[in-house]
């Protein structure tokens, strides 16, 4: 009985059973019914009444005046009243409905009240003596249907309306609620599955969608997937870390028994072996941070750590750092910006990435010249390009020079102790904020990276 | 000679070390827990701790903590590489300074004689002055005490020296690579920003304000000032 399907079930039986109830009571409030044969003296004092007033008026007149008469009395009392003598011939010049026509042929043949044997009971028929002696029959119907316009002020005014409009109000509560208890568990989970996405990884619902229907199994499973999803990042995160603390230790203990034999050989012949095993300890260590970093990255872990910053703040320390360092090969990194550029982000990633995409240029550029770091706003997009004066790349490595490990054919790389990651960083650590990277070659020549980062605030 | 605490739990790096520290000069004692790390560097024996942060007993971080109840002793933080958060953590616990594991341990004797310096006063540079005296402040170089309003403020051997560079030239800017030659006793280096977790430090502990004007000024692009009084006070 619990579970969804019943509810629905339940609820919209209920709908209808509101609707079939409302239905009975307003027709029975709108069936416009001549009161039962029980009441047959009544009836007939009334139609004789009308009756006569007909029948005198065609004795004397004709039909011409029966149809005055009755045009009359539908006017004022809203009946319509419609004489045949005893041949059950229409003494009127207007269509009647068959209905009534054999509705008089009965009235004559029974010699009392009759109502007619289909359809709507509206009419009533019965045989009058006229002053002159001769038998008619006089049938009374009330109008066939309602004028539309009445039918909208009946519906709209008085006791119908109000009628109505309790009735829809009823229906609406019932409605409001029935898809407030359908939605309201769906809406809670969507927004769990969003805090989730966007790296709460601590988010559980089980608490708050109780019950054993779907939603609240589907609640519970939500749970238990969150659970497993968090234990993985975490086992991740933990490996991670374990991985880089196993795999440096024994590079820390390299670099240590490095530099113990430099000691103990002072300046003999070995000096120089030992200057390439430490530049070649040096190069793995970096390469391992950054493969840490890069795998990080990627899987997303970062992302909580997401808010309000400064891109002109950020660019504008890293611009200075870079430029201390470029000024070792009396190259320069200026920083050109308009001001304040708001965003939303994780600094650190950020700043990783440009960093790398700076570096990168400081390290091509050519000696003696200049990197331009520019920040702009271009509709939707903060826009940063990072121009350097050196070798710029083959129009073939364009596109690749942002996948990890890849090297230019050419590149001094190996010299210069990059690791073929940190672009592969960057494109990442952006990407991750919806934003895009590209390189071109510069007409003047020289390498000109393009970030674009959305604005949204 | 200094006798130097090492706390790490890599048994043959501390091997290593202590025989390459001791062809340097210095006496080493090492242990593997930070239990027992703390446990010892409370036997006030050593003038230099060299901590690691990933440690079995008890992490680095809970160890710098307990060290730093009752003792000032000098501390070198060694954190993962890449891992920015554990480095200003380590300064704001009150490391005196840090160094990315794995280390060149020329590097890691540079930043001990940097420390050792500091703390026997500044050579080349005589001090001018034994006792400062700006706003709120008191600093007393010769017995190495900071009073605000009389009451005394506990800093760090890093924190005092640095406040002492600020002070002395209070009412100036200090720029960066000054501060950092002068307090921590190396180059500065890019993307190296233990100066600025420092400095903000030594704001938390000082208050940001004195008197409506900010007490440690940031220059931008250039470095630090140390706001003198307003006249009339």
């Amino acid at each position: 009985m619990r579970s969804l399907f019943f509810k629905i079930f339940l609820y919209f039986l209920l709908i209808i059973l509101l609707v079939t109830a409302s239905v009975v009571v307003l027709t029975y409030f709108r069936n416009q019914e001549f009161p039962l044969l029980a009441h047959q003296s009544f009836t007939r004092r009334a139609i004789t009444e009308y009756g006569r007033e007909a029948i005198r008026a065609y004795e004397s007149a004709g039909v011409a005046a029966v149809d005055q008469y009755t045009e009359r009395l539908l006017r004022e009392s809203g009946i319509e009243l419609i004489l045949f003598d005893n041949q059950v011939q229409l003494l009127s010049q207007r269509n009647i409905h068959r209905r009534i026509q054999h509705m008089a042929s009965r009235a004559l043949r029974s010699g009392e009240v009759v109502l007619p044997m289909q359809g709507e009971r509206n009419g009533l028929a019965a045989t009058v003596r006229g002053a002159s002696g001769r038998d008619y029959i006089v049938a009374i119907t009330l109008p066939e249907r309602p004028a539309p316009r009445d039918l909208f002020r009946v519906m709209t005014h008085g006791f119908l309306g109000l009628q109505l409009l309790f009735l829809f109000a009823i229906t609406a509560a019932v409605c409001f609620v029935l898809a407030r208890s359908l939605t309201s568990p769906i809406s809670r989970l969507r927004e769990a599955t969003h805090r989730f996405a966007s790296g709460d990884l601590t988010t559980r619902i089980g608490d708050q969608i109780r019950g054993k229907n779907e939603l609240g199994g589907l609640a519970r499973d939500f749970d238990e997937m969150a659970t497993k999803i968090q234990a993985l990042i975490s086992d991740q995160q933990q490996l991670l870390r374990d991985l880089s603390h196993e795999l440096r230790s024994p590079l820390a203990r390299l670099s240590v028994a490095l530099e113990l034999a430099r000691q103990q050989t002072q300046g003999a012949a070995g000096e120089k072996a030992l200057e390439r095993i430490g530049l070649e300890a040096e190069r793995m260590n970096e390469m391992i941070g950054q493969l840490l970093g890069l795998t990080r990255m990627t899987s997303g872990i970062n992302k909580q750590r997401f808010a309000r910053l400064d891109l002109h703040e950020l660019l504008e320390k890293l611009v200075q750092d870079a430029d201390y360092e470029a000024a070792a090969r009396q190259c320069r990194v200026v920083f050109d910006s308009s001001g304040a550029a708001p965003c939303y982000g994780a600094a650190e990633l950020l700043a990783q990435a440009f960093e790398n995409v700076i570096r990168n240029a400081v390290k091509y550029t050519a000696d003696n010249t200049e990197v331009r770091v520019t920040l702009e706003a271009e509709k939707d997009f903060w826009v940063i390009r990072v121009a350097d004066q050196g070798p710029g790349v083959p129009e073939d490595a364009l596109g690749k020079i942002f996948d990890p490990f890849y090297r230019v054919e050419h590149a001094r790389d190996r010299q210069s102790g990059g690791t073929g990651i940190g672009l592969a960083i960057a494109k990442s650590a952006i990407s991750l904020h919806g934003g895009r990277v590209r390189a071109d070659n510069h007409e003047q020549g020289g390498l000109l990276v393009t970030i674009r980062i959305t604005k949204n605030i | 000679m200094e006798r130097i605490l090492v706390i790490d739990d890599d048994m043959e790096l501390c091997e290593l070390l202590q025989d390459y520290l001791e062809g340097e000069g210095f006496s080493i004692d090492a242990v593997h827990r930070g239990d027992q790390g703390v446990e010892v560097a409370a036997g006030q024996a050593h003038d230099l701790v060299v901590l690691d942060v990933m440690l079995p007993g008890l992490n680095g971080f809970d160890v710098l903590r307990k060290i730093r109840e009752h003792n000032r002793i000098p501390v070198i933080m060694l954190t993962a590489r890449g891992d920015d958060v554990d480095r200003i953590v380590g300064l704001e616990l009150g490391a005196d300074d840090y160094l990315p594991k794995p280390f060149n341990p020329r590097e890691l004797v540079a930043r001990i004689r940097a420390i050792q310096r500091r703390l026997e006063g500044l050579p080349g540079k005589s001090r001018t002055q034994a006792e400062y005296r700006v706003g709120d402040i008191v600093l007393n170089a010769t017995n190495r005490t900071v009073r605000q309003n009389g009451e005394a403020v506990e800093l760090t051997s890093m924190e005092f020296s640095l406040l002492e560079v600020l002070l002395a030239h209070a009412g100036e800017i200090v720029s960066r690579e000054d501060l950092v030659v002068q307090v921590l006793g190396r180059q500065l280096s890019a993307y190296d920003r233990s100066i600025d977790v420092h400095v903000s430090a030594l704001r938390k502990k000082l208050g940001h304000n004195y008197q409506q004007t900010e007490r440690i000024r940031t220059v931008r692009g250039i470095g630090y000032l140390y706001s003198l009084p307003e006249k009339s006070s």
